[in-house]
Parts: C-alpha cells; sequence; structure tokens
C-alpha cells in the first residue's frame, strides 16, 4: 500500500527531528530516525469499523515547532503536590515532593529524564509497545515529546497520586507526549493522565504512548482523562507489562476529541498477575470512538477483569472490542470482560465485541455485553416524583454510571470522571 | 501436521460408509465455463439459469478468496469436481433405485425411517437426487417437496421469483461458485394456511472421492403456514479434500413459522462452506436448529433477516471439533423491524486438539425499535491440546433495543465430576454424562431418531477423551 500523503514535506519532516533531538544521546536519535522513516513510508492505518480516509488527517501539519502558550486559568487547579503539566508537549511545570528524591524516586519529564536516567529509559523504551503497530504509532515514538518518566525503587509506596496534564493549545497542530513508567519490585503508585485541549481552527493530531513496566508484587493504579476538544483527532496506545504478583488497575475515561483511538494491553507474563480494567465513555455530536481492550493471559494462574460502560448520544458512534487471550501454558487464569452500552439517540450506533481467544482448557473465561435504552418505567417513575425528563435522564445515566466510577480508587480521577459526564449530559 | 492427518486418515471411520465409485457420468477435475455450460445443458435448463450460472461464475472468478475464519490455504478449486451425475434417470420408486445405493440407506435406516416418520425422501447422492417420494397428503395439501433440478422443470414460475433472491451471487465467494455450479438440493413449497405436521427429511451424502456437493435449496412458507425440514449428512472418509459448499434460501411470509434443523457429521477431509439465510416477514418466525460435527472446516453463520414487524429468529446450535478440526460457525440476526426478537444458543466442544470459533452478529438497524436479542454462547475445552475462540459482533443503531450477549468458556468442572465419580461413575461416564448435559438443550429440539443418533455421535466422539 503507498504511504499516507503527508501536508508538510518529508525533507522538513527529516530536518525537523534533526534540529528538534540534535542535542539527545546517539542511540535515541538513531532509534527516532529508524521510526520516523516507518512514519513516512506507513500507510494510513485500516481500521475495519473505522473509516480514517475521510478524515483528511494527511492535511494536518507535523513536525511544526510548537508555539509557547500558557496553561488557561481555570485549568490551574490542577497544581497538585506531585505532578507535571506540558504544554504543546513541552513541559510547563513540575513539582515533586522532596521526601520521595530522598527514597530514590525519579520522577521527570521524559526528555529530561533522557539525560538523567539513560540506562533506565534504554532498557525500556519502546519494550511494552509495540512502535511500529501502526503509522500513528510509529510518529509518537519518531518525535515522541514530554510526558511523564516515574521510576519507583523496590518496595516504596508513594503517599501522593501523580498527576499529569497534557494541554494543547489553538493553534498547536501536533502533540505526541510519551510516558514510560517503571515500578520496581512491591512498589506502589498512582498516576493520573489528562488530555485537554483549547478548540482550534485547524484539527490537530495528538498520537499518545504510555508504556508501564510492573516488576513482581508492583502496584500500579493507572487512570487516564481523554477531554481533548472537539477539532482534536486522537491515537492512543498504552501498555502494561505485568510481573509476578503484580497488579494494575486501568480507569480510564474517554470523552473528548473527534476522532479517538484508543487501545490498551495487559500483558500477564508472569504467575499471579492481575489486570483490572475500567473503561468509561460517552459518545455526543458527530463524535467517533474506537477502542480497544486486551487481557493476554501468558503465564499461568493470572487474572483479569475487564469493564467497560458506553453512553451514546446524538449521531455518535463508538466501537468496543475487549480481547481476552489465553495463551497455550496459561493453566488457571481467569478472564472475564462486561460491557454495557445506554443508547440515549436513534441516530447514534454502538458496537460491542468482546472476544476470547482461548488455547488453553484449564482456565475460566468468560463474558457478557448489553445494550438497551434508558429503561421507560425509570423515567416515569422519577418524573411522577416531579423531575423534569432531562433531569430524570441524568440520573438514569448517573445510575447507569455510578458502579464503575464509584469504583474509581482515586479521588481526584473519580471527581474528574463525574464532572465530564455532567458536562456530556449537559451538553 | 502432515503425519496427524495420515494416522487421522488411515483409522476406521466408524460412521462412513464408502461404497465404492458408482458415479455414472462424471466430469473432469476444475472449472471453467464449459463445465458451467455442459452442466446446464445435461440437465436441460432454460437460458434464464445458464446465464445466471455463467454470471456467478464470473463473479466467483473475480471475488478473492476469504481472508478471515479458517485456513482456506489447502483447498485448490481446480482438484475438485463439479458435477457427477449417478444414473441416467430420476428414480420415481424405490424399485428403480441402484442397489448399491439402497444399500447404503439400509446402513443409515432410511426406509425404517420413512415408513415410520418421514413424509418425503429426497437422498442426495453423488449430486443429484434419486431416489425421491412425497407421501400422497402433502400433495393433497399442495405441498411441494421435490429436489430443485425437478422444481426448475416442473414449478418454473415459483422458482425464478425466488431463486438467488436471498442470497445472490455476489453474497460471497462460495455462494458464487454454489450458484454456478450447483446440482440437487430440495425445493419447499408449503401453501397459504397449510400446517405440515411431519417432517419434511433429506438425506445427503458425499460418496465420490474429490467430488464436490453444491446443492442448494429453496424454502418458501407462504403466509400463516408451518413446515419443519429436516436434513442430515454422513460422509464416508476419503484421503484427498472434498468441497461442500451449500446455499440454503429461506422465505417465511406473513405469520408463517419455519424450522430447518440440520445434523452434519462430515468426514474429517470435508471443508462444509456453507451459506444459509431466511427472511422472515410480519410476526414470521424462523428456527435454525444446526449440528456440526466432523469436517477438516466448517463455516456457517445461519442467518435470519427480520424483516416485518414482529418476526423471531433463533438459531440453537452446537459444534463439535476434534483432532485437526476447525469448526468456525455462529449465527447472524438482523433486527430491520420493530419488535423483532431473536435468540441464539451456541453450544461448542472442542476435543483431541480440535479448534470451534463462535462468530456471530446482532445487527439492530435504526428503526428496529422494541427488538430485543439474546445471545449465550458456551464453550466446553476437553484436554489442553484443543482451543477456542468466542468472537460475538453486536451492533446497534438504535436506541429503543436490547441486547444481552453471554459467554463462557471452560473445562469440564471438577466438581461434578467429584460428585459423579463419587456416586459410583467411572470418570469417562461422568464426563460423558456432563457433556451430555451441556449439550441437552440442543438434542431435546432434535427429532427423536436424530436425537438418538446425536447421543451416539457424541459418545463416539468422546471416546478416548480421557487422559
Amino acid at each position: 500500500m503507498a504511504p499516507m500523503a503527508n501536508a508538510t514535506p518529508t525533507d522538513q519532516v527529516r530536518k525537523f527531528a534533526a534540529e528538534q533531538f540534535g542535542d539527545e544521546p546517539i542511540w535515541l536519535r538513531n532509534r527516532r530516525n529508524r521510526l520516523l522513516e516507518v512514519y513516512l513510508a506507513a500507510p494510513l492505518p485500516v481500521r475495519q469499523r473505522t473509516s480514517l480516509k475521510s478524515r483528511k488527517l494527511d492535511r494536518i501539519p507535523i513536525g511544526s515547532a510548537p508555539t509557547a502558550a500558557d496553561l488557561p486559568d481555570d485549568l490551574q487547579n490542577l497544581y497538585q503536590v506531585a505532578n507535571l503539566i506540558t504544554v504543546n508537549g513541552h513541559t510547563k511545570h513540575l513539582s515533586v515532593p522532596t521526601t520521595w528524591s530522598d527514597q530514590g524516586v525519579i520522577l521527570l519529564p521524559m526528555t529530561q529524564a533522557v539525560n538523567t536516567a539513560p540506562q533506565l529509559i534504554e532498557e525500556y523504551l519502546g519494550t511494552v509497545v509495540n512502535d511500529e503497530a501502526d503509522k500513528f504509532q510509529a510518529l509518537n515514538s519518531a518525535l515522541w515529546q514530554d510526558g511523564i518518566f516515574l521510576y519507583v525503587p523496590a518496595r516504596v509506596t508513594l503517599d501522593h497520586p501523580i498527576t499529569v496534564t497534557h494541554f494543547g493549545s489553538s493553534d498547536v497542530s501536533n502533540v505526541l507526549p510519551r510516558s514510560l513508567v517503571v515500578l520496581d519490585e512491591e512498589a506502589r503508585a498512582t498516576i493520573i493522565e489528562q488530555y485537554l485541549s483549547e478548540p482550534g481552527r485547524e484539527k490537530s493530531l495528538w498520537a499518545i504512548a504510555t508504556e508501564i513496566v510492573l516488576k513482581d508484587g508492583a502496584h500500579l493504579q493507572y487512570g487516564a482523562m481523554q477531554q481533548l476538544a472537539v477539532t482534536a483527532e486522537s491515537f492512543v496506545r498504552r501498555g502494561a507489562q505485568i510481573g509476578r504478583d503484580a497488579h494494575i488497575y486501568w480507569s480510564l475515561g474517554e470523552f473528548g476529541s473527534s476522532l479517538s483511538i484508543a487501545e490498551h494491553t495487559s500483558l500477564l507474563s508472569a504467575p499471579g498477575g492481575q489486570s483490572d480494567s475500567t473503561t468509561v465513555f460517552f459518545g455526543s455530536e458527530t463524535q467517533h470512538q474506537d477502542y480497544v481492550s486486551v487481557a493476554k493471559h501468558v503465564a499461568p494462574h493470572t487474572t483479569s477483569r475487564m469493564v467497560a460502560r458506553g453512553v451514546m448520544k446524538d449521531d455518535s458512534r463508538s466501537v468496543f472490542t475487549g480481547v481476552t487471550e489465553i495463551k497455550k501454558g496459561a493453566l488457571g487464569t481467569d478472564g472475564r470482560q462486561k460491557e454495557k452500552i445506554l443508547m440515549l439517540s436513534d441516530t447514534a450506533r454502538a458496537d460491542v465485541i468482546p472476544s476470547l481467544l482461548i488455547e488453553e482448557n484449564d482456565v475460566f473465561a468468560a463474558h457478557a455485553a448489553s445494550a438497551g435504552p434508558v429503561d421507560a418505567a425509570s423515567i416515569f417513575y422519577l418524573m411522577s416524583r416531579g423531575l423534569s425528563e432531562a433531569e430524570a435522564i441524568r440520573m438514569v445515566v448517573h445510575g447507569f454510571l455510578a458502579t464503575v466510577i464509584d469504583a474509581i480508587p482515586v479521588d481526584v480521577l473519580r471527581h474528574n470522571v463525574w464532572n465530564a459526564v455532567e458536562r456530556k449530559i449537559a451538553e | 501436521m502432515a503425519t496427524d492427518r495420515q494416522s487421522l486418515v488411515n483409522e476406521e471411520y466408524q460412521y462412513g460408509f464408502n461404497d465404492g465409485d458408482i458415479g455414472v457420468l462424471k466430469f473432469n477435475r476444475g472449472l471453467n465455463r464449459g463445465t458451467v455450460e455442459e452442466i446446464s445443458r445435461i440437465k436441460k435448463e432454460p437460458k434464464w439459469m445458464l446465464d445466471f450460472r455463467l454470471h456467478a461464475l464470473d463473479v466467483f472468478f473475480k471475488k478473492p478468496m476469504p481472508r478471515w475464519g479458517g485456513n482456506l490455504d489447502t483447498l485448490n478449486f481446480d482438484d475438485i469436481i463439479y458435477y457427477v451425475k449417478p444414473s441416467e434417470n430420476q428414480g420415481r420408486t424405490w424399485d428403480e433405485v441402484p442397489q448399491a445405493i439402497k444399500d447404503t440407506f439400509d446402513r443409515l435406516g432410511i426406509p425404517e425411517a420413512e415408513r415410520k416418520f418421514l413424509a418425503g425422501v429426497s437422498a442426495q447422492y453423488e449430486s443429484e437426487v434419486v431416489y425421491h417420494s412425497i407421501r400422497k397428503d402433502l400433495q393433497e395439501q399442495g405441498i411441494i417437496f421435490t429436489d430443485t433440478d425437478s422444481a426448475l422443470r416442473e414449478y418454473p414460475e415459483i422458482l425464478r421469483e425466488y431463486f438467488g433472491t436471498i442470497i445472490p451471487p455476489e453474497d460471497n465467494k462460495f455462494a458464487a461458485l454454489n450458484s454456478a455450479v450447483w446440482s440437487g438440493g430440495s425445493f419447499v413449497y408449503i401453501p397459504k394456511g397449510v400446517h405440515c405436521d411431519v417432517p419434511l427429511q433429506a438425506y445427503f451424502r458425499i460418496n465420490s472421492q474429490n467430488m464436490g456437493q453444491f446443492e442448494r435449496t429453496l424454502i418458501i412458507a407462504e403466509e400463516g403456514s408451518f413446515g419443519h425440514y429436516v436434513e442430515g449428512c454422513t460422509a464416508p472418509i476419503y484421503s484427498s479434500e472434498s468441497l461442500h459448499s451449500a446455499v440454503v434460501e429461506i422465505i417465511v411470509k406473513d405469520e408463517a413459522r419455519m424450522r430447518y434443523t440440520t445434523v452434519q457429521n462430515w468426514a474429517p477431509n470435508v471443508y462444509n462452506l456453507v451459506t444459509k439465510r431466511a427472511v422472515a416477514y410480519k410476526n414470521a418466525t424462523m428456527e435454525w436448529v444446526d449440528g456440526n460435527i466432523g469436517s477438516k472446516l466448517t463455516m456457517k453463520y445461519p442467518s435470519v433477516y427480520l424483516l416485518g414487524e414482529g418476526a423471531r429468529g433463533m438459531v440453537l446450535s452446537i459444534a463439535v471439533a476434534g483432532k485437526a478440526q476447525h469448526q468456525d460457525t455462529g449465527a447472524k440476526m438482523i433486527h430491520a423491524a420493530r419488535n423483532t426478537t431473536s435468540t441464539i444458543v451456541s453450544k461448542s466442544i472442542s476435543q483431541h486438539g480440535g479448534k470451534t470459533t463462535y462468530r456471530g452478529l446482532v445487527h439492530f438497524a435504526q428503526g428496529a425499535d422494541n427488538s430485543k436479542s439474546n445471545v449465550k454462547c458456551d464453550t466446553l475445552i476437553m484436554d489442553e491440546l484443543s482451543t477456542s475462540d468466542t468472537i460475538p459482533y453486536s451492533e446497534v443503531a438504535d436506541s429503543n433495543v436490547e441486547m444481552e450477549h453471554e459467554a463462557t468458556v471452560t473445562k469440564v468442572s471438577e466438581e461434578q465430576l467429584f460428585y459423579l465419580t463419587s456416586r459410583g461413575l467411572s470418570e469417562e461416564e461422568a464426563t460423558r454424562l456432563i457433556v451430555m448435559g451441556f449439550i441437552e438443550p440442543f438434542t431435546r429440539e432434535l427429532p427423536m431418531e436424530f436425537a438418538v443418533e446425536m447421543n451416539r455421535l457424541i459418545k463416539f466422539e468422546m471416546e478416548g477423551a480421557i487422559g
């Protein structure tokens, strides 16, 4: 297949990369250059249920120098005890509790970590997600900008959640955050990544990648909130490699962006590993959302739980593909999925594909999926108690999402998700 | 892989009968325009059918091989004989049927079954219906039950009105192939308001090495009618690939109800690539009861297009995959009208290294208000060599619908085994009992003699599943 046309001439993209990353270590520059060629040569990704052709992604300029911008006032409350704020892919603010450094915790913007902790970056970068998986992943891996780098030494528990906020201004054409999280043995941490942007006059392209490595017995609570503006088109790829008796909790909220394509994978590669994944999505207007959640059981006695709740409004369209994969030799594994969709509109569309791919017999795998309307009897009951129809629908949506949102273990994230839901209902 | 298949083929296949080759007229291997013209000429078909076949052949050549589902790499279209005719004339009475074929039917128990249960036997032997009888009272009710070739001669208007309208050649590569070279199959017409109380039964067999079976079945249930069509297959074992590619089209008109029951037990070298589709109009009910045992690869997804308000669809299926076998089966329900309901129950068993795939689709079109669908898929994996995939697609384009889907994949419960063995059963007996219980929702829907055969087959398939 022919490579996708680009708005920016190939040589100009190469020149941009050479200038932008000239100060980086040679191994990293080589890596970027190799993946840049992969990006340039790659065709537009083909997704079975999402047509990318009509979206004119090739009209978005690549590799233009980002403009300086300030964080809007209403986002000032994002400053937390431990956090990183990036604007247009560049670090604007970083705060780390001093006690953490004493414990050997490394919390840095990625571009800085490349110089401060080069061995760790070289050891783990690109080992969890496949950087050649498709064109936009290759774009991220070639031109990635600041995300968070976190290393937590063995048996250290971080006493505050880390919040990472990625903000895009109205004139930015692409934002490419890259994060790497390594939790050593029995370490504990909580991270929340948020993605926000101002609506622009032109479209912007977000290609986001986060890699997570959990050593034996480590626990990570990872939350992500995507609330990009309608002019954003986003591609997200996340992966976690889960060690012996390690445990990841994914809590993902997907609300913004006109096109949102996101995949996250738990690779259960050692016995006793666990993955709990919750995805909440809410589509409105003409949003198109295409999510893939994967639990890949390679080692015996691993456990996965995958939950998704989606609310579909207006003319929105969503695809949720759950994949529970149990490989040969993964004896005694237990993989379960549950997907539920609430349809608020006749012109919305939701596809659910909860698949189980099983190569072993001493296992338990199950899925349950359902889709349905707002229960008319509930609405009638609520209205008979004096609520307006809109208010009644709002309460039903709340009830539908409450069991999963209230189970989100991090206060900040839980509140943010509820606020996002409120905004979507009111839209 | 090669040695596996070889040893498999050398074992005696207990439920297959091979009477040697008795075909009278046999084509050369391979497919071209001449083959299709010759088939049509021998059958003395009208020009419209020849044109239909030739058009379908073009479509077949143009369509690429499907890249999803099972592995079709070893399927060679040039190595297949596309038409075999066993005897010059159609057997009108039992006496005219060749003795070798009668012997096979004896072993299958057809004459016995006929006396007891059957309304008509349409026995497909080597691509052509050789024996065919309709009980007198069916004729008196105006029910037509004949092979499709005869229907083309005797009921050309009815056939032409519906033929290829539910599954056009453009639908998929194998439907195109069938449309080009079809032979045999059943034609059923049940007039308005007529209830056909006895099952209409047809036996199919493949009995010639490398011979393709391309039967074509068309069933029309007029308004308010009822019918139950039953089809069963047993096939003798052969050492090279065999292709079975049928097309079944069913039209269920307002207030009518149709049930189509199949139990297929193909030899482990058969590719079974079948397109089955029904349309159900207002308040009509279409039920597929589908059992797939054996074959090298089966790709079959019986579907119901619920086009009329209040239409109902059901698919009840089991798939059993043994050594070197892949059952890629499922169901499709397309809800295109208000108040439509559908149910899918799928039971899969994989053992001795077999693979089962449930691949299904439930689609709610915009405007399918107040429609409901319930899907339940359960899989038993009997040993560590066997695998299973469950891939259900749900598409919802209307807010006022209810879709529910559940699936489980497990091994035989150790708790149940322990309980049964503590009551004095051997592990093998206990396992068999659990498996029988697992597929019971299916077997209880079968006609009695099928249920008996089914249980026998499962028992046979289960042997050696322990340890």
